[in-house]
C-alpha cells in the first residue's frame, strides 16, 4: 500500500517536473536579460528583473504586426467556431433530422485530412478567390479546424441539460430562441466559454496552414517559424515565451471555468 | 372559464401507439387525476395537452379555444415537471418570477406577487438562494410556485410528489390540495399513486397501454370498476377476482361456482347477462378484501343453502396497525380479506366469510368488461 503510494507520487512528481521545469526556465530566462541566457551554469531564479529581451523582441520588425494578426485571427476563429458551431450543436442535441448520424460523422471527417495534404489545393483556391496572403485565408482554415470540436463538445453539453428546463421556459411564455438564450446558454456558459478558449488556442498554436497560406500577413507562429532558426538564442526564448504562455494562461482560465460549473464548486 | 376538452386524441411514436383515442372533458376548476402504471401514457397525454408533443390526430381545446396547433407558450397553461426542472442558474425569486417577466408584467407587481406566491408555498426564506442549496422538498415547492405565479387557468402536474420521501409527500399532498382549491385552476394531475389520486381528485382517468380504461369520480372508480384492469389496479390490496367454473341453480338461486367451498350468489337482475357471458367466453367475479366479513369458524361443510358465505383456510395473518390482512387459501385459490384489528383467528383455521351480493363485480373473462344489468 505504502509502496504503491510512493510509486504514484513519484511518477506524478516526475511528469509534473518534466512539463513544468522547461516552462519555468523559459519564464525565468525571458525576464533575466541576455547575459543570463548565455551564462553558464544556468540560473534557477530571477536575480534581477530585466525586460530588455521583451523590448528587443517587440522592436524586431514584423513582430507586433504578427502578434496583432494572431490575436485577430484567433478572435475571428472564436467568433465563427461559436457562431456557427453553437447552432449546429444545438440542432444535433435537440432535433432529429434526416441524415443526422451521417452529419455527425461528416463533421469528424473534416479532421481526417491532414492540413499538409490540403495546403496546396487550398493555396490555389485562395489565390483564385483573391484572399491568399490575407488573414481571412487563415481564419477560414482555423475555423474549419476548430469547428468539429466546437460542435461535438457543445452538442454533448446541450444534450446533458434536461429538456424539461427549456420546455418549462416555453410554457412560461418564451419562444424557442428566447429559451435558448435565457436558459440553455447561461447554464452552459462556462463550458461554451471553455470551448471558445479552446478554439482560440487551436488558432493561436496552428502553424502549418498559417505559414503556407500567408507570405507577408503572418500570424505570430508562422512569423516565428520562419525566423527562429536564424535567430539568436535570446530571441528564440522570447518567441517561445509568447507561443507558450498565452496558451497556458488560457488553459488556466478554462480550468477555472470548468470547475465553476454549477454545483461543482460546492464539493 | 378553462375547461379542457380532449377529443379522440391519438399519439404515435413511429409505429408505437402511446395514446389511443383519448376522450376527456375536465370542467372549469376541476381536479382530474391521470392514474395508471408506469408506461401507460400519462406523461405523453399531459405533454400533448401542453404542446410539448404534437398529437397524431384528434382535437384539444382549452376553454372555447382549440389549442392543438398552438405553440406551448400560447396555450396559457403552466406545468410542474416530474424532475422539477427548476432553473439552476437563477435564484428562487428569479425562478418564481420568470413567467411574469417574460409576459411583461410590471416590476412592482412582479416583486409583490413573487413574494406572495413564495409565502403561499413557505419558501419566502430561501428567495435569494440558488436551487442547488435547496432540499428536494424545497425545490418541489419552487417549481409549484413558479407555475402558480403566472396564475394559469390550466395547471398540469406530472407526478409532482413522486420524488419526495413518504412523510413529506403526505404533508405536501394535503397542502397542494388546499392550494389548488384556492387558486381555482383546472388541474390535470399525473400520478401512479392511487391514494394520491383518490384523495385529491374530483375525477380520475385510469390509464393503461395508452387507453383510458375508466373515467369518473373516485368512488365510482373504486366501487364500480368498469374493467377488470381497474379492479386489479385500484385498491391496496386490490380486488379479489375469481374465475367462475360453472353456474348452478339451487332453490331458484343461481350461484357462480368457483370451487367446492366458494360460490357467489348471482343477483336476479344479472342472471341472464352473466349466463350469456359465461357461455361466450367465461366470467370473473370480484369482491374487495374489506367487503368480505368474518363470520366465525366454519362448523360444517358449506351447502348452497348458506347464501352469501364462503369458506376457506387461513394461510397468513398480517397485522397492519388498525387493520388485519388475511390471506386465505381454498384449494389452489388465494384471496385476501381485510378485517378490523382484533379478530380471533389462527393460522390454518377454517373460517366463513360473508358478503353482500350487490357488492360483487362481474367481468367478461376475455373482454375484461364489466357486466351490467
Ligand atoms: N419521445 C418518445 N419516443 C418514443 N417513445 C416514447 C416517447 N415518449 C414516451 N414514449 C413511450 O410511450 C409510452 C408511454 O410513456 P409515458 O407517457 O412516459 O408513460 P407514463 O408517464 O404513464 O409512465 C412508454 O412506453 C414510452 O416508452
Ligand atoms: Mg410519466
Amino acid at each position: 500500500m505504502r509502496k504503491k503510494a510512493i510509486l504514484y507520487y513519484g511518477l506524478g512528481i516526475f511528469f509534473c517536473l518534466s512539463v513544468l521545469l522547461p516552462i519555468y526556465f523559459l519564464i525565468v530566462l525571458s525576464v533575466s536579460g541576455r547575459d543570463a541566457v548565455y551564462a553558464w551554469p544556468k540560473i534557477f531564479y530571477v536575480a534581477n528583473l530585466d525586460w530588455s529581451m521583451f523590448r528587443f523582441f517587440f522592436e524586431v520588425e514584423g513582430v507586433t504586426r504578427a502578434m496583432f494578426n494572431s490575436v485577430l485571427v484567433a478572435s475571428l476563429t472564436v467568433v465563427f467556431a461559436i457562431g456557427l458551431g453553437t447552432p449546429a450543436a444545438y440542432a444535433l442535441a435537440r432535433y432529429n433530422f434526416f441524415g443526422k448520424n451521417f452529419y455527425r460523422i461528416a463533421i469528424l471527417f473534416t479532421r481526417a485530412f491532414p492540413v499538409a495534404i490540403l495546403a496546396l489545393p487550398l493555396t490555389v483556391r485562395f489565390i483564385n478567390l483573391g484572399i491568399y496572403d490575407t488573414i481571412w485565408a487563415v481564419v477560414i482554415v482555423h475555423t474549419a479546424l476548430a469547428l468539429p470540436f466546437s460542435i461535438l463538445i457543445q452538442s454533448n453539453l446541450f444534450q446533458s441539460v434536461p429538456k424539461e428546463l427549456e420546455e418549462a421556459a416555453w410554457l412560461l411564455g418564451c419562444t424557442k430562441l428566447q429559451a435558448f438564450f435565457k436558459i440553455m446558454l447561461p447554464i452552459c456558459m462556462p463550458s461554451v466559454a471553455a470551448t471558445a478558449i479552446f478554439a482560440f488556442i487551436i488558432s493561436w498554436n496552428e502553424v502549418f496552414a498559417a505559414a503556407v497560406l500567408t507570405v507577408k500577413n503572418r500570424t505570430l507562429t508562422a512569423f516565428l517559424i520562419s525566423q527562429i532558426s536564424e535567430s539568436p538564442l535570446f530571441f528564440q526564448i522570447t518567441g517561445s515565451f509568447f507561443l507558450v504562455i498565452p496558451t497556458l494562461f488560457f488553459i488556466f482560465i478554462v480550468r477555472k471555468y470548468l470547475f465553476s460549473l454549477w454545483g461543482i464548486t460546492n464539493k | 372559464m378553462a375547461t379542457i376538452h380532449i377529443e379522440d386524441v391519438s399519439k404515435n411514436f413511429g409505429t408505437f401507439h402511446a395514446l389511443k383515442n383519448i376522450f376527456l372533458s375536465a370542467e372549469d376548476k376541476e381536479f382530474t387525476a391521470l392514474l395508471g402504471p408506469s408506461g401507460s401514457g400519462k406523461t405523453t397525454l399531459l405533454r400533448t395537452v401542453a404542446g410539448l408533443e404534437q398529437a397524431s390526430s384528434g382535437r384539444i381545446s382549452i376553454g372555447a379555444m382549440r389549442v392543438d396547433n398552438l405553440a406551448p407558450k400560447d396555450r396559457h397553461l403552466a406545468m410542474v415537471f416530474q424532475n422539477y426542472a427548476v432553473f439552476p442558474h437563477m435564484t428562487v425569486a428569479d425562478n418564481i418570477s420568470f413567467g411574469l417577466k417574460t409576459k411583461g408584467a410590471l416590476k412592482e407587481y412582479i416583486a409583490e406577487h413573487t413574494q406572495r406566491t413564495a409565502a403561499l408555498l413557505h419558501i419566502e426564506d430561501v428567495l435569494h438562494k440558488y436551487p442547488n442549496k435547496l432540499s428536494g422538498g424545497q425545490r418541489q415547492r419552487v417549481s409549484v410556485a413558479r407555475a402558480l405565479a403566472v396564475q394559469p387557468q390550466v395547471l398540469l402536474m406530472d407526478e409532482p410528489l413522486s420524488n419526495l420521501d413518504a412523510l413529506l409527500r403526505l404533508e405536501m399532498r394535503s397542502e397542494l390540495k388546499a392550494l389548488l382549491k384556492k387558486s381555482e385552476t383546472t388541474t390535470l394531475y399525473v400520478t401512479h399513486d392511487q391514494i394520491e389520486a383518490m384523495s385529491m381528485a374530483d375525477k380520475i382517468a385510469v390509464m393503461n397501454n395508452g387507453e383510458i380504461m375508466q373515467y369518473g369520480p373516485p368512488e365510482e372508480i373504486y366501487f364500480k370498476p368498469k374493467h377488470e384492469f381497474v379492479a386489479r389496479f385500484i385498491g391496496s390490496p386490490p380486488m379479489n377476482l375469481f374465475t367462475v367454473q360453472t353456474l348452478k341453480t339451487v332453490n331458484k338461486k343461481t350461484f357462480a361456482v368457483i370451487n367446492n367451498d366458494i360460490a357467489f350468489v348471482i343477483e336476479a337482475s344479472l342472471k341472464t347477462k352473466i349466463q350469456e357471458n359465461f357461455d361466450a367466453c367465461g366470467v370473473l367475479v370480484g369482491i374487495r378484501p374489506e367487503q368480505l366479513s368474518f363470520k366465525g369458524s366454519a362448523s360444517h361443510a358449506k351447502t348452497f343453502a348458506d347464501a352469501s358465505t364462503i369458506q376457506s383456510e387461513v394461510l397468513t395473518i398480517e397485522q397492519l396497525g388498525s387493520n388485519t390482512l388475511l390471506v386465505l387459501k381454498s384449494n389452489e385459490i388465494l384471496f385476501r380479506v381485510m378485517e378490523k384489528y382484533g379478530i380471533k383467528i389462527d393460522l390454518n383455521d377454517r373460517v366463513t366469510f360473508g358478503y353482500q351480493p350487490n357488492q360483487l363485480s362481474w367481468f367478461g373473462k376475455d373482454s375484461g368488461m364489466h357486466i351490467e344489468a
